[in-house]
């Protein structure tokens, strides 16, 4: 990669690696895990930085390569999540619930959610992407955005239980 | 966009919420930076470079090794064919044909007329002009070829292509062929008797005797003289060291087939009309018919084998 791109590059590292973290903390609930998913997708990114030729198309990109890190990550057999029928861990309201407690219960209760729907969760209520950006960030249908974000938000709600009211109320 | 929820407050709570949890004030340092990523991207890159290198590296030895066997195995097949050719491989005789060693039509009923056909113990003795037989057929590895001679030299002690006029060795080609150098008596194919496989050695150990050690006459160049009606034949040696030509003859309009057998000394009888040489070997001449009426010459046999025995 010549001079310029390699400055675009480190710019555009700058300005996004924080924001690639945090979606990528929100998809595993785990800063660690959160850190080696975007320097991969950083990685991934900078081998076919010139093949990009739409600056537009970076985050979209970028969103692309660490869903599909995310969700590859969880399929591996050492790290596969279970999914249960029903929650049984309902996660316990602390008494003293803060804005980081309460934080810190939503996060849980994400870990309990499967990844794709957490994916899709993630992209849309975290991200703010529509239906059509999800369906072409997790590579599906639109079709399946929609089920996958319901079937998502039942299990997001079920594992909250009484942790947080206003999404219980929303359900 | 939370369309899910069925009111605002609970899609804005979670994202809300979602946005809060993700905090950078909770969040550590980063584990990673430009340089890391620069450094990641370079290991992969050269990672795969390696692995193309290295696939292209296979491949160039998959493909000398196949360049390098390949002749190996040609050449092998080279020499399969040789050790097929060696001396002393008594090819397959032909349905109907006596077994090598064993009696043939000349010496089991010499004063019968002997059917034309394959002889395959006759070993066929070269005649001058004639093509030599193949060399893997050759009882005896034939000696490297020398300027002059007529070819490939015939097994020792024969004399080589184009012996001398007046000594016709045995095993050579009689008469002096420099100009084709076609005169060596070696072990081809010939044109003329395609029916009388070579066949080399006496088989086991026994030691060569007669026309099997080198030392049959010229019966083609006596017949010749003797007999000027005589046409075609080819000198064969036999297993038991008996040399023998069969000829055509036509005169007066009689046709027949005649066969002249030499023994050397110490051999058996020879057959037919018989005469004995001043070496103490015997000529045994029979004539058959091959058309209607008598055979030609076969009131003169006696004569003939007189005349036969008096130039071998």
């Amino acid at each position: 990669m010549d001079e310029a791109s390699e400055r675009e590059f480190a710019d555009y590292f700058r300005a996004r690696r924080e924001t690639v973290r945090r979606t990528a903390y929100m998809m595993c609930g785990d800063w660690h895990k959160a850190d080696d998913h975007a320097q991969a997708a950083f990685v991934a990114l900078h081998r076919n930085w010139r093949k990009i030729r739409d600056p537009r198309a970076l985050d979209g990109w970028m969103r692309r390569t660490l869903t599909r890190s995310v969700i590859d990550e969880s399929r591996r057999p050492w790290r596969r999540e279970r999914s249960t029928a029903e929650h049984t861990d309902v996660i316990a309201i602390p008494p003293a619930a803060d804005a980081m407690a309460t934080r810190q219960v939503l996060v849980d209760g994400l870990r309990t959610v499967p990844p794709r729907q957490r994916a899709v969760l993630v992209l849309r209520f975290f991200e703010g992407l529509d239906v059509a950006e999800t369906a072409k960030a997790m590579g599906c249908s639109e079709g399946t955005v929609k089920s996958q974000t319901a079937r998502g938000l039942e299990a997001l709600r079920s594992s909250l239980g009484d942790a947080l009211d206003d999404l219980r109320a929303a359900g | 966009m939370n369309d899910e929820f069925d009111g605002m407050d609970g899609g804005d709570k979670l994202v809300a919420l979602m946005r809060s949890a993700a905090s950078v004030h909770d969040a550590p340092p980063p584990a990673f930076d430009h340089s890391d990523v620069l450094a990641g991207s370079h290991r992969i890159t050269r990672r795969h470079r390696m692995i193309a290198a290295g696939a292209t590296g296979l491949v160039l030895i998959a493909s000398l090794g196949t360049a390098a066997v390949l002749p190996m195995l040609q050449s092998n097949n080279g020499n399969s064919t040789s050790v097929a050719g060696a001396p002393y491989v008594t090819p397959t005789p032909p349905a109907g044909a006596p077994a090598p060693g064993g009696a043939t039509p000349f010496s089991a009923a010499p004063t019968q007329p002997v059917p034309s056909g394959p002889r395959a113990p006759d070993r066929v003795l070269p005649v001058p002009g004639k093509e030599a037989p193949a060399p893997h057929q050759s009882p005896q590895p034939a000696p490297p070829q020398q300027p002059g001679d007529g070819g490939a030299a015939p097994p020792p002690p024969a004399s080589g292509g184009g012996g001398a006029p007046d000594d016709p060795g045995p095993g050579g080609g009689g008469k002096p062929n420099p100009g084709n150098g076609n005169g060596n008596g070696g072990t081809g194919p010939r044109d003329d008797d395609p029916g009388l496989p070579a066949e080399g050695g006496t088989g086991g150990n026994e030691p060569p005797q007669g026309c099997q050690s080198g030392q049959a006459p010229n019966l083609s160049a006596a017949v010749s003289a003797v007999v000027p009606e005589a046409s075609g034949g080819s000198q064969s040696c036999r297993s038991n060291g008996d040399s023998a030509i069969q000829v055509q003859i036509t005169k007066d309009g009689k046709k027949g087939t005649m066969t002249v057998v030499f023994s050397p000394k110490g051999g058996g009888s020879p057959g037919g009309t018989t005469a004995t040489t001043a070496s103490g070997g015997k000529v045994g001449v029979s004539v058959a018919s091959t058309g209607e009426g008598p055979a030609p010459y076969a009131d003169e046999l006696g004569r003939i084998a007189s005349e036969l025995a008096s130039q071998l």
